[in-house]
Order: structure tokens, then C-alpha cells, then sequence
């Protein structure tokens, strides 16, 4: 990196646009907004219902500490997931990569995980790693990995010809192969997988929570939402709800920020943004 | 500007190896038809060592896929190929390929492109084959300050030029080239035809090349090998006079072989026609 054309990365670029363009989005957000005031104005929804966006305001405000932590242990969790799954998931990639016989073998059950319905499987998880932290990023990591799996190993596989050529043309062994061609070549994929497992990996958290965080010692997002149901507290329920969304849009904008500084050798040519 | 010079050849121990195919054979699976297709059928070729080679041809004549085999990157049903006495195995180390496309690494700078054949190799240290790189980089005419600019940074020709310069960097005594100006306008290949064949009246060396222009098949070669349907159908001798200089192509001997070579493919095509007839 560092002696790659420094003024050549834009930092201000880098820093701005970290999600699609904003403006639109946000005249949207403001009309409903509005039209979210007037409605319970005008029809006289009850605050269970609905509560109106002042009172999600208010509510964010009075529970202001407990959401931060929320957010903290959530984000915490989900963050030990994702960075599993891209650990592990680009790990299985190599792996896949490297023999057609073994991805035959084992693809299937990847399919499997993303297939399973991780409600289905989290009194499972309970009971064989417990009411814990590390059942929570379990959860996180299986709903986050597959992703991470099928990108990297296309990106691993699918390798231009001429290159390859080039490779074998030199005498290049597997391992150089892999090192100096496949893996450099799969980031941006990487990337990519990533992306799409970042918002997964928080909703993974969140699940666990709901499973877990019932047992007092633990209060996540998760865990929050399901006490605030119970009390009918919905204005503060939203609160959550955006808390959770940030989070995820959090981990997106520094996916791309890594993405545009220090991956920017291996993504500028992949033209991640037009994604 | 003295290009191509053939006196300096001949004061060379050695000259490039010679590239001899009998009855080479190579036959693909058409998807769509399900059949069996002939490619090459039962080539014969020989190319003198230290000549320049130029293969004209309509496309799906089999020029390509000559080229490929001769390298080794096309497996071949029957027949035989050897490279200066040796199998195309035993001569990889000796031979370069350069593809239509610049077929640079996206994430090496130009610099780190230019090396990447001589780390495969692992033969040299880092700093030999940085400075080996650097030296190629600057004859194919970059600038100490493009040599850390990646590949998205290039402009389509310069790319080339790197390419070219990765081609050449391990030395090799036989090149092979896949239409690799074809994507450039006319003014820059010539040029790149210029320094190409600059590059190579250093070191002798013998030369193949796909092309479909005329032009620089005329300016290039020494003999243009004509393929139709698979085999050689003509060699021609290229009788202008070397070494080749730029201002060679406005000459009117230039003109009268390139209409010869012209006629000669339309010959070979119109052979065709009457066939159907």
C-alpha cells in the first residue's frame, strides 16, 4: 500500500459516500415523517398503536443510556460474528477452491445453513453451548456466513483466463497460484460477501438475544425489545428498532470505508460502487 | 532509426530456437452441436530460428489456437511440436506469451506486473528483478513515475507496453503474440510495431504472431504463413529489406507486397467459395 500512488486516493472521496447517494432517501424519510405526524393527528391513533415520531424522540431520549449499552452489547456481538464468519468463511473458500471434490462434497450443507431456519435452531444452540455471549455470535455466524462462503469462492474460481494462462505459462506452483492470484483477485468478492452479511450478522445478534438475554445478566437489543413488548412500551420498541438499523448500517459504511482505503488496491478495479 | 537489423543477427551465437509442427491435430467440442470440430488438421509448419513469423487468416482458421499449442496452453490430439529440439515442456522457461488483452493484475502496479514472471520463477533476489523491471519498464518507454501506477491508473496503451515488457522481462528467445495491438488505434501500434521490433534486435529471438492487419503482418515479418480451415495454405517471403524503418510504410514496395499479401488471402478464401460452389 504505501507506495502505491498516495494522492491518488481521495480521502475525501473515501470519507464521503460511504452509502448511496443520501439526498433522495432523505426527502423521502422527511415526507413520511410528516405524513406519520399527521396521520395520528388527524385519525387519533393510540400511542400503543403507533406512537408519534416526537414521542419515539422522547423515548430515545429517556432510555438514552440503556439503548447506548443495548447497542454496545449488540454491536459487540455482532461483531464477533461477522468477524468470524469472515474469518471461517474465507478460510471454507480457500478450502472449496482448492479441490472440486470437496466443494461437491461439502457445499450442500453451507446451502444447509442458510437454508435452516435460525429460529428453529436456536433452542438447539441454547442447549448444547447455553444461555451465553457465545451462543449469541454462534447464532450471528451462522445467518452471516454463507455470504461470505458463496462470493469468495466464486471470486477464488473465477479467475481470468488469461491469467491463468499467464500462471501456468510461468511455471507457477498451486500455492503460488493461490497467493499471488486467486486470493488477491477474490477480496473485492470478499467485500462484497461482506457487505451482505453485515446486516445479517445484527439481525443474528438480535435473534440470539431474544433467545437468550432472558436470563437477566445479559440485556442486548434483543433483549430490551422483548421486556419493552411486555410493557407495550412501543415508542421506545422504535427506538430499538432504529438503534438495531444503525448498527447494521454502521458496519456497512466501514466495510466500505476498509473497502476504498486500505483494500483499494484489490477492489479498484472490481468497481464495487455500481454494485 | 535502424529496426530489425538482420546483420546483427547473424554475428549471434544464437538466434531464437526454430518451431517445428508436423501433423498437428487439435479438435474441440462444439457445445451447441454436440460434434466434434477440427481445428488445426494435420499442420505442418516449420519456422526458422531468429525469424519473424507473422499468421494471417480469417477468424476461426485456427491462428489462435496454432499459437496456443506452440505455447503449451493447448493440448493437442496428435502430431508433434518441438521448440528448438525440445519438447514445448522442456522449453516453457524459454518462450513468452502476449495476450490480445494487456492481461495485467489489477492489484500490481505496473512495476510489480513487470516482475511477477521472474518471482514465479524464483530464481532471481527481489532487488534483481526489480532492477532487471525497471530497466524494461523505461526501453518499452515509461517514466520512473508510472512505474507505481496500478493497471486503472494506464491508458490502454501503456498498459500494452507493461504487458509487452512482462513478456520480455524473463529473456525469452521465442515470443508469441496473440494480436496483441488489436485493440489500439493505428497510430500507436505502429508504434508499438516500432519498439517491438527495437526490443528484439538486441537479443534475437524467434517471433510468432496472430494479427489480423496486414500492415503490420507486412511490417513485422520476415514470412507470413496464410491459414485456411486448419493448415497452412501459403508462406510467403517478405521481401522488403531490413532493417525496417518507420518511413518504410509510405515506400511503394510496402504498398506492392501489401496488396500481394491482400491478394494471396482472398485467393485462399475465394478457394472457398468455388469449393461451396
Amino acid at each position: 500500500m504505501s507506495r502505491i500512488e498516495k494522492q491518488s486516493i481521495n480521502f475525501r472521496h473515501a470519507y464521503t459516500n460511504l452509502f448511496p447517494p443520501l439526498k433522495a432517501p432523505l426527502i423521502v424519510l422527511i415526507v413520511v415523517i410528516v405524513v406519520w405526524q399527521l396521520a395520528i393527528v388527524l385519525f387519533r391513533i393510540h400511542p400503543i398503536l403507533l406512537p408519534s415520531p416526537l414521542a419515539v424522540l422522547e423515548s430515545m431520549r429517556i432510555e438514552k443510556k440503556v439503548l447506548a449499552r443495548a447497542t454496545l452489547i449488540t454491536g459487540a456481538a455482532a461483531l464477533c460474528g461477522l468477524s468470524t464468519s469472515i474469518v471461517l468463511g474465507a478460510l471454507v473458500a480457500v478450502v472449496f477452491s482448492q479441490s472440486a471434490k470437496i466443494r461437491a462434497a461439502f457445499y450442500p450443507y453451507v446451502i444447509f445453513l442458510q437454508t435452516v431456519p435460525i429460529v428453529a435452531i436456536a433452542p438447539l444452540l441454547i442447549i448444547w453451548s447455553g444461555n451465553n455471549f457465545r451462543t449469541i455470535v454462534l447464532v450471528s455466524v451462522i445467518i452471516s456466513i454463507f455470504p461470505i462462503v458463496s462470493n469468495t469462492t466464486a471470486g477464488l474460481l473465477s479467475i481470468n483466463e488469461n491469467l491463468r494462462d499467464l500462471f501456468r505459462l510461468n511455471g507457477a506452483s498451486r500455492w503460488q497460484t493461490l497467493t499471488k492470484l486467486r486470493i488477491p483477485a477474490a477480496v473485492s468478492h470478499l467485500v462484497l460477501g461482506t457487505r451482505i452479511s453485515c446486516g445479517l450478522a445484527v439481525i443474528g445478534a438480535i435473534v440470539g438475544e431474544f433467545f437468550v438475554g432472558n436470563s437477566g445478566a445479559y440485556d442486548g437489543l434483543g433483549t430490551i425489545m422483548t421486556q419493552w413488548q411486555g410493557r407495550q412500551y412501543t415508542s421506545a420498541l422504535m427506538a430499538a428498532v432504529l438503534a438495531s438499523t444503525n448498527l447494521g448500517l454502521l458496519f456497512f459504511g466501514a466495510i466500505n470505508l476498509l473497502s476504498r482505503t486500505l483494500l483499494r488496491r484489490w477492489t479498484v478495479a472490481a468497481n464495487l460502487e455500481s454494485e | 532509426m535502424a529496426i530489425g537489423e538482420s546483420t546483427g543477427e547473424s554475428k549471434q551465437p544464437f538466434s531464437g530456437p526454430a518451431i517445428e509442427c508436423s501433423s498437428v491435430s487439435v479438435r474441440f467440442l462444439d457445445r451447441a452441436t454436440q460434434e466434434q470440430r477440427d481445428i488445426l488438421r494435420d499442420l505442418d509448419m516449420h519456422v526458422p530460428a531468429g525469424s519473424v513469423v507473422a499468421l494471417l487468416g480469417k477468424s476461426g482458421c485456427g491462428k489462435s489456437t496454432l499459437l496456443r499449442s506452440v505455447a503449451g496452453l493447448q493440448a493437442i490430439q496428435s502430431g508433434k511440436i518441438v521448440i528448438g529440439e525440445r519438447s514445448i515442456e522442456d522449453a516453457r522457461d524459454s518462450l513468452a506469451f502476449v495476450f490480445q488483452e494487456p492481461a495485467l493484475l489489477p492489484w500490481r502496479t505496473a512495476i510489480e506486473n513487470v516482475c511477477l514472471p521472474l518471482e514465479l520463477q524464483a530464481k532471481m533476489s527481489r532487488w534483481d528483478i526489480r532492477k532487471r523491471a525497471e530497466l524494461l519498464l523505461k526501453t518499452v518507454g515509461f517514466v520512473a513515475a508510472d512505474h507505481e501506477k496500478l493497471p486503472t491508473q494506464l491508458s490502454g496503451g501503456m498498459k500494452m507496453r507493461a504487458s509487452l515488457a512482462r513478456a520480455l522481462v524473463t529473456e525469452p528467445t521465442l515470443l508469441l503474440l496473440d494480436e496483441p495491438f488489436a485493440a489500439l488505434d493505428d497510430m500507436l501500434r505502429w508504434r508499438l510495431n516500432e519498439m517491438l521490433l527495437e526490443l528484439c534486435r538486441q537479443q534475437s529471438r524467434t517471433i510468432l504472431f496472430v494479427t489480423h492487419n496486414i500492415a503490420e503482418a507486412v511490417f513485422l515479418s520476415r514470412q507470413i504463413a496464410i491459414m485456411h480451415h486448419g493448415r497452412i495454405a501459403q508462406w510467403i517471403d517478405n521481401p522488403l529489406s531490413l532493417p525496417r524503418t518507420s518511413d518504410m510504410r509510405s515506400t511503394t514496395e510496402f504498398a506492392q507486397f501489401y496488396g500481394h499479401v491482400s491478394k494471396c488471402l482472398i485467393d485462399v478464401s475465394q478457394g472457398e467459395l468455388d469449393e461451396a460452389r
